[in-house]
């Protein structure tokens, strides 16, 4: 009888688990991978900044890559304005301002500090994973509240690092203020 | 086994259900088609949101969330810490809850430390919590925070075996109109109305009036155990941000009640005799908080006033509490990550009865704490050990040093390990060192007979060196799994033992059989806590534990006879629970509960499982209309045996119905 029972169990949690990573749930790096596609539509880069047609659109990730396959598997054939989306891993800040998106994680936030002076007019925009990076001065945060990812928007950032932000964003956002 | 076979069916057909099932949210598979509106208004799975809190905590930690509170249909703290994984909760009456971590047992559990919004509600002459008179407004609460095991390093004294920080919304979350009202359940008649107002950024503030009117339970014999009680709470909180800097956040409440219980006259369990007694209770607080954050650091200030007022067979009086608090985060060289505090707490009381029932009567306790934690990142983000330690100077034992040291490492965002050693301290209360409770034996013909229980003026800390080690992970999109285990070493544990008898001819001639409290129990426990959430379907989930605790026991047999171990320990070796949520469809939701508890050692107390199930309809955006049957299986059942005090009621099944109500 238990032995049975034991069986069912394996067996319908082997059967569910095959499952879930076929089936997307609302995974909060999908979320967040997905809202760095769409904050492209909102943000103009300088068309210095974005280059020939066939140069790339470099979306860098600095600090340890919390979207697993995501981010990747998202972006592929995706384009931005014709240029190619591609995906880069950073060690350091040496490559940051080649980036056109920069996603900083959670555990670099003291990096935006040293990125603050380099990337003043670089035109990157920096989003941070996590409460009070908007303020630390990344130019989007990218906040949970409730159960909910939600947008932080620093427009002072965006300014200082030569980026033009759609009023839409904004209402969709929370804009922040600096701290000091 | 019918019922587990039940269950297993139920998983096979949940495994073979989500085959046919739509991906969330989008056909493809994939978020990037939605637009940024629709990917904000996109629910985290409650599985990876758990995580996030959780998976920097190196501690068997466990939230209840808003919407576990909120689908759960109960209507108090004790009833929903239940749901935690490793907790023990069991009623004693329709007012009285045991609420314990890692064993000890007890309704006044002097080894868990419980806080509202950073305030804590232990009571300093009894060591423990009244949960009638320490209660809030169900809908405020935004979570629960638990942690089982020493958590002294941030917390202080008497977090020996757990800390459950209840946390309330702030009051930009609450603004508008909120309406509730029940019937049945735990409750006669039940209601609260909330509201709340302000412009969403600046200023915020909400007030709140409740009541309740609770059902007694049943005794032994199926009769009213008459121990029902009321309450009427109202209270509120103002959240000021000044500026990006600085948020000011003002709350406070006052309340009053009664509850009924049946008391024991003698304390002393085989010599029991009951009397029908009620509980008068009322209080009130008042707390301030001041936050400022900066760029690399955050700084924290809190002071609150707390008055109690209780009067009951045993005693009555007031306890008053004045407490500041001081809190610095800040990093430091990049790799440290350090939070720094200091605190005082003025702790006053003036308890009287017929006859006193402490010596002295009044007391002023003074209490200074300090405590530094750093969490050092070895590897970023890979790597975490962190040190800590709280310093503190109490009125009765001095100084105390609790230590801990922790450490973290997560492989991969879905996985982390944590392992950890610690000290904590559980310090004397009042009971342990002041008490003086006499009591004539009725039964004595020739000479009369005294029973009295006095404290100890000696009495030490109790202290724990714990060992820990868990895991978290999460298993694909939609099972995270979280085990803890545990081996604790007590030493100078509290036991009372009866000393020689003697005759004393004042305040009368009588033959006075002396009971204290001595520092003689140590021992050791050990236990594996599980939890595990799991989203079978889109419109499905579960979440449940299952935990597995024991204790080697040692000191001197109790004045009761019992050996210390049956004496002292009062914990069931495992419990189990499992919670199902169902979205029938968007506005219709079904849950369902079963908790287990194996049978309390060394006691008549079987083991029990309770089932409790509930249906809510959401009417559009304002109003929600909710009906449920609790304790489904049986027409009642204990949870745990007698106290010395009090007697334990029956938990009965009952049915209520709510309505809540948005403007």
């Amino acid at each position: 009888m238990t032995r049975r029972l034991e069986a069912l169990l394996v067996l319908s949690l082997c059967l569910t688990l095959l499952q879930a990573e076929d089936h997307g749930g609302a995974d909060e790096y999908e979320i967040k991978a997905a809202m760095l596609l769409n904050l492209t539509k909102f943000v103009q880069w300088p068309a210095a900044k974005l280059g020939d047609a066939s140069g790339p659109f470099v979306i860098g990730v600095l600090g340890r890559d919390p979207f697993g396959r995501d981010l990747d598997q998202q972006v592929a054939g995706k384009t931005v304005n014709g240029h190619p989306v591609v995906v880069q891993r950073l060690n350091g800040t040496a490559r940051a301002e080649a980036c056109h998106i920069l996603f900083i994680t959670r555990g670099e936030r003291r990096r935006l500090e040293e990125l603050g002076s380099s990337l003043a007019h670089a035109s990157v925009l920096t989003v941070g994973d996590g409460d009070r990076f908007a303020e630390a001065g990344s130019v989007v945060g990218l906040v949970l509240r409730g159960d909910r990812v939600q947008l932080e928007v620093n427009l002072a950032a965006a300014q200082r690092n030569g980026l033009t932000v759609s009023s839409r964003l904004l209402k969709l956002a929370n804009v922040i203020k600096e701290g000091s | 086994m019918t019922r587990l076979n039940g269950v297993a069916a139920l998983l096979l057909a949940a495994a073979s259900g989500v085959c046919g099932e739509d991906p969330a949210n989008n056909p493809d598979g994939s978020l990037s088609g939605l637009s940024l509106e629709e990917l904000t208004n996109l629910t985290v799975s409650s599985v990876s949101r758990r995580e996030q809190q959780l998976s920097r905590v190196a501690a068997a930690a466990y939230i209840i969330t808003e919407e576990e509170i909120r689908r759960s249909g109960l209507t108090s703290i004790p009833e929903l810490l239940r749901r935690v994984p490793g907790l023990t909760v069991a009623r004693l009456d329709a007012n009285k809850w045991v609420v314990g971590s890692r064993g000890f047992n007890g309704r006044f559990n002097n080894k868990m430390l419980v806080l509202i919004d950073g305030r804590s509600v232990y009571n300093n002459e009894y060591s423990g919590v009244y949960w009638d008179q320490n209660d809030v407004m169900i809908e405020d609460v935004e979570r629960i925070e638990v942690i089982r095991g020493p958590g002294a390093t941030m917390w202080g004294a008497n977090a020996v075996n757990g800390v459950i920080n209840i946390i309330t919304k702030k009051a930009k979350a609450t603004r508008g109109g909120l309406m509730t009202a029940r019937a049945g359940g735990d409750e006669r008649g039940a209601g609260a109305l909330r509201y709340g107002a302000g412009d969403g950024e600046r200023l915020n503030y909400r007030g709140y009036v409740k009541y309740f009117d609770r059902w007694s339970l049943l005794a032994a014999d199926g009769s009213s155990a008459n121990d029902g009680g009321r309450a009427l709470r109202a209270g509120g909180r103002l959240d000021w941000q000044s500026g990006p800097r600085d948020l000011f956040s003002f709350s406070g409440d006052g309340y009053r009640g009664r509850s009924s219980q049946s008391v024991n006259e003698t304390f002393q369990t085989p010599l029991a005799t009951m009397i029908n007694d009620t509980a008068r209770f009322s209080g009130g607080f008042a707390m301030g908080r001041w936050e400022r954050t900066l760029k690399a650091s955050d700084i924290a200030i809190q002071t609150y006033y707390n008055d109690e007022r209780r009067s009951e067979w045993v005693a009555s009086g007031v306890m008053r509490t004045l407490d500041f608090d001081f809190q610095q985060h800040f990093n430091w060289k990049d790799r440290h990550d350090v939070i720094w505090g200091a605190g005082y707490r003025w702790m006053h009381d003036r308890l009287s009865g017929s006859p006193p029932p402490f010596d002295p009567s009044s007391r002023t306790d003074h209490l200074f704490s300090a405590f530094l934690q750093d969490d050092i990142s070895l590897a970023p983000d890979r790597l975490v050990l962190t040190l800590g330690t709280k310093v503190l100077h109490n009125s009765y034992t001095g100084v105390e040093v609790q230590p801990g040291v922790r450490i973290m490492w997560t492989p991969g965002r879905r996985h982390s390990f944590w392992a950890s050693a610690s000290r904590a301290v559980r310090t004397p209360s009042r009971r342990d060192v002041d008490l003086s409770l006499a009591f004539s034996l009725p039964q004595s013909v020739y000479v009369p007979i005294t029973v009295l229980t006095t404290g100890n003026k000696d009495f030490e800390s109790e202290s724990v060196a714990a060992y820990e080690a868990g895991f978290r992970s999460q298993i694909g999109r939609r099972v995270s799994l979280d085990v803890a285990t545990f081996v604790n070493r007590y030493s100078k544990l509290e036991e009372t033992v009866q000393g020689t008898p003697y005759v004393r001819t004042a305040p009368k001639a009588e033959y006075v059989i002396p009971i204290t409290f001595v520092n003689t129990g140590w021992g050791h426990t050990l236990g594996v806590e599980t939890a595990l959430s799991w989203n079978l379907a889109r419109r499905w989930r579960i979440q449940g534990g299952y935990a597995w605790i024991e204790a080697h026991l040692q000191g001197p047999d109790s004045a009761d006879g019992l050996s210390y171990q049956s004496w002292a320990w009062l914990t069931p070796k495992s419990t189990f629970s499992v919670h199902n949520f169902f979205d029938l469809t968007r506005n219709i939701s079904f849950d369902a509960s079963l908790y287990y508890a194996s049978r309390l050692p060394d006691r008549d107390i079987g083991a029990y499982e309770r089932t409790d199930l509930r249906l809510a309809w959401k009417v559009g955006e304002y109003a929600e209309f909710s009906a449920g049957v609790q304790n489904l299986g049986s027409d009642r059942h204990m949870e745990f045996s007698m106290e010395e005090y009090s007697a334990t009621s029956a938990v009965r099944r009952s049915a209520y119905i709510q309505a809540l109500w948005r403007f």
